[in-house]
C-alpha cells in the first residue's frame, strides 16, 4: 500500500490503459456499426434478388 | 417521392395483429422513460443545484455541520497535508482560493488511496463526508475538480524555468 | 418478419456478393461512387487524426496523457448534436412536406447520433475516474446528457413499436421537434449549474484563453474528422432504408396480387 502512494505523488503518467481504453471502445463501436449496416443491406439486397426472380417465373413459367 | 404506398392499415405481415400489443408496449415505454426522467432530474436538482460549497460557506452555515452528508470544495494548503508512516489514515486543511493564509480553514481527515491529482496546485479538491465531533471534517469521498483550461505541459515547464 | 422468402439461398449469389475491388469504392459501373469515396476519406481523416492527437498535440500540464481522451470526447459530444439538429430540422420539413426522405433523414441521424452520444457518455466516464476520481456523478451536465440519451433511445424504440410506417414517421417527429430543446439544456447547464465539469471550449460559451493554440488546431481537426463520419454514416444509414423501402413495397405488391388471385372473379 505505502508504495502505491509514493507512485501516485508522481506526475499521472499511469494514465494510460485509460487512454487506450477511451480510443478503442471509440473505433470498435465505429467499426461494429458500419459491419451492422453493410450486412443488413447486403442480406436485403439479396433477399429483393430472390423477389424479383420469383416474380419473374410466375409471370413466364417455364419446365417447371 | 410520397407517402410510403404500401402503408395501408393492413401493410406487413403481423401489423395488424400485433397493433394492440406494440400499442401496450409503446406506453409502457413512455411510462419508464417518464419514471427514469423524474427520477433523474429529482436526483440531480433539487439541493445538489451549487452541488458543493466553499469552506467559507460551510463555516457560516451552521445546519451543515450537525453531522449530515455535505460537499465541501477547496484548495489543499501547502504543507498541511500529514500521514503516518506505513498508514492510510491521512489528514489535511482545505481553504478557500484566493484567501491568505489567514483565511479561515477546514481540517480534514479521510482514510484510503488518494486520487491522482490530489497534490496538484491546480486541482481544486472535493470533500464529500460529515463534520464530526472534534472539528473534524470526515470526508469518505474525494473528488478532484480541474480548471476548465488546457495548457502544454513545455510551456508550463518552460515557464517554471525561467 | 421471415415468410415468403425462406427460399434456400443459391451459393452462387454469395460467391457474387464476396467479390471486392478497390476501384469499386471509387466508380462503380462508370459512375462516381460518392459513399466509397467519403468513406476512403474518412478513414484516412481517422487516421491522421489519430496521428495529431497522439503526435502532434501537446501533453497536458496538469491532467498528463489521459487528457488527449479530450479530442474525441469534445468532437463526439459536438457531432451528437450536429446529429439531433439535423434530427431536428428533417422532423420540421417531414411534418410540412410529408416526404419519405426527410424521415428517412430524421431516423438515420437519430440512430447515429445515439451512437456519438453514448461512446461521449463513455469516453466521459473513462476520463471521469482518474481525473475526478468517479466514473459517474449526478451533476447537472452528466444528468441532461443521460437525459438526451435516453430521449433518442425511445425515439428509436418508439419508432419500432409504432402499428404502422407513417405513424412511426409522425411519433418520430413530434420526438425529434420537441427532444431537440434538451440539447440547448446540456449545451448550457455548465454555465447555469455550475459544477465539476469543465466549461465548454467550443461554440458561444467558449472562453477564448481556455485551451493552448496547438490543442485548439488538433480540436478542430478532429471535430472536422467526426463531421465527415457522421456524414458518411448517415449516407450509409440512409441508403439501408431505402432498401429496407424496397423491399417493403415489394412485398406488398406481392401480396395484394396474392389476394386478387385467391378472389375469383374480382
Amino acid at each position: 500500500m505505502p508504495d502505491l502512494i509514493a507512485l501516485q505523488i508522481e506526475l499521472p503518467s499511469s494514465n494510460l490503459p485509460w487512454l487506450f481504453a477511451a480510443f478503442a471502445v471509440s473505433w470498435a463501436v465505429f467499426f461494429l456499426y458500419v459491419i451492422y449496416v453493410t450486412r443488413r443491406q447486403q442480406e436485403m439486397q439479396n433477399q429483393i434478388r430472390q423477389l424479383r426472380r420469383a416474380m419473374e417465373q410466375q409471370e413466364t413459367p417455364e419446365g417447371d | 417521392m410520397e407517402e410510403k404506398e404500401y402503408d395501408s392499415e393492413e401493410n406487413l405481415e403481423g401489423d395488424v395483429a400485433t397493433g394492440g400489443n406494440n400499442r401496450t408496449r409503446l406506453v409502457i415505454l413512455l411510462l419508464v422513460v417518464g419514471l427514469a426522467l423524474g427520477y433523474m432530474v429529482y436526483a440531480a436538482f433539487p439541493d445538489n443545484a451549487l452541488y458543493f460549497m466553499s469552506v467559507n460557506e460551510f463555516m457560516e452555515k451552521e445546519e451543515a455541520q450537525d453531522g449530515r452528508i455535505v460537499r465541501v470544495s477547496g484548495k489543499l494548503v501547502d504543507g498541511s497535508f500529514n500521514r503516518a508512516e506505513n498508514s492510510i489514515n491521512t489528514s489535511f486543511r482545505l481553504i478557500d482560493e484566493g484567501t491568505g493564509l489567514g483565511g479561515e480553514n477546514l481540517l480534514a481527515s479521510y482514510v484510503g488511496v488518494l486520487p491522482d491529482l490530489f497534490f496538484n496546485p491546480h486541482s481544486e479538491i472535493i470533500l464529500q463526508g460529515s463534520y464530526g465531533p472534534g472539528q473534524v471534517f470526515e470526508a469518505d469521498t474525494i473528488l478532484v475538480k480541474c480548471p476548465s483550461k488546457y495548457r502544454s505541459l513545455e510551456d508550463e515547464l518552460q515557464q517554471q524555468s525561467s | 418478419m421471415a415468410g415468403t422468402e425462406e427460399i434456400q439461398q443459391p451459393t452462387s449469389e454469395i460467391a457474387f456478393q464476396s467479390k471486392f475491388r478497390w476501384s469499386d469504392m471509387i466508380r462503380v459501373d462508370g459512375r462516381i461512387n460518392l459513399r466509397g469515396c467519403l468513406l476512403l476519406v474518412t478513414g484516412i481523416l481517422m487516421l491522421v487524426n489519430l496521428y495529431m492527437i497522439f503526435m502532434v498535440a501537446p501533453t497536458d500540464a496538469v491532467l498528463g496523457h489521459v487528457q488527449r481522451i479530450f479530442y474525441f470526447h469534445v468532437p463526439l459530444a459536438i457531432v451528437s448534436f450536429v446529429a439531433f439538429l439535423a434530427v431536428f430540422i428533417a422532423s420540421i420539413a417531414y411534418v410540412f412536406r410529408r416526404e419519405t426522405k426527410w424521415d428517412n433523414l430524421a431516423h438515420a441521424s437519430a440512430e447515429i447520433g445515439v451512437v456519438f452520444i453514448t461512446l461521449a457518455l463513455v469516453t466521459g466516464m473513462i476520463w471521469a475516474k482518474p481525473v475526478w476520481n468517479a466514473w459517474w456523478l449526478w451533476t447537472p451536465r452528466l444528468t441532461t446528457t443521460l437525459i438526451l440519451w435516453l430521449i433518442y433511445v425511445a425515439y428509436l424504440m418508439i419508432r419500432s413499436y409504432a402499428p404502422s410506417p407513417s405513424k412511426a414517421a409522425i411519433y418520430g417527429a413530434a420526438m425529434g421537434i420537441i427532444g431537440f430543446a434538451d440539447v440547448v439544456v446540456v449545451y448550457f447547464s455548465v454555465q447555469w449549474w455550475p459544477g465539476i465539469h469543465p466549461t465548454p471550449v467550443v461554440g458561444p460559451l467558449a472562453d477564448t484563453g481556455s485551451l493552448d493554440g496547438t490543442m485548439r488546431s488538433v480540436l478542430l481537426f478532429s471535430m472536422l474528422t467526426f463531421l465527415a463520419l457522421l456524414t458518411y454514416l448517415i449516407m450509409e444509414r440512409m441508403a439501408l432504408q431505402d432498401t429496407v423501402d424496397q423491399l417493403r413495397g415489394i412485398r406488398f405488391s406481392l401480396r395484394r396480387a396474392a389476394r386478387q388471385d385467391a378472389i375469383p372473379g374480382d
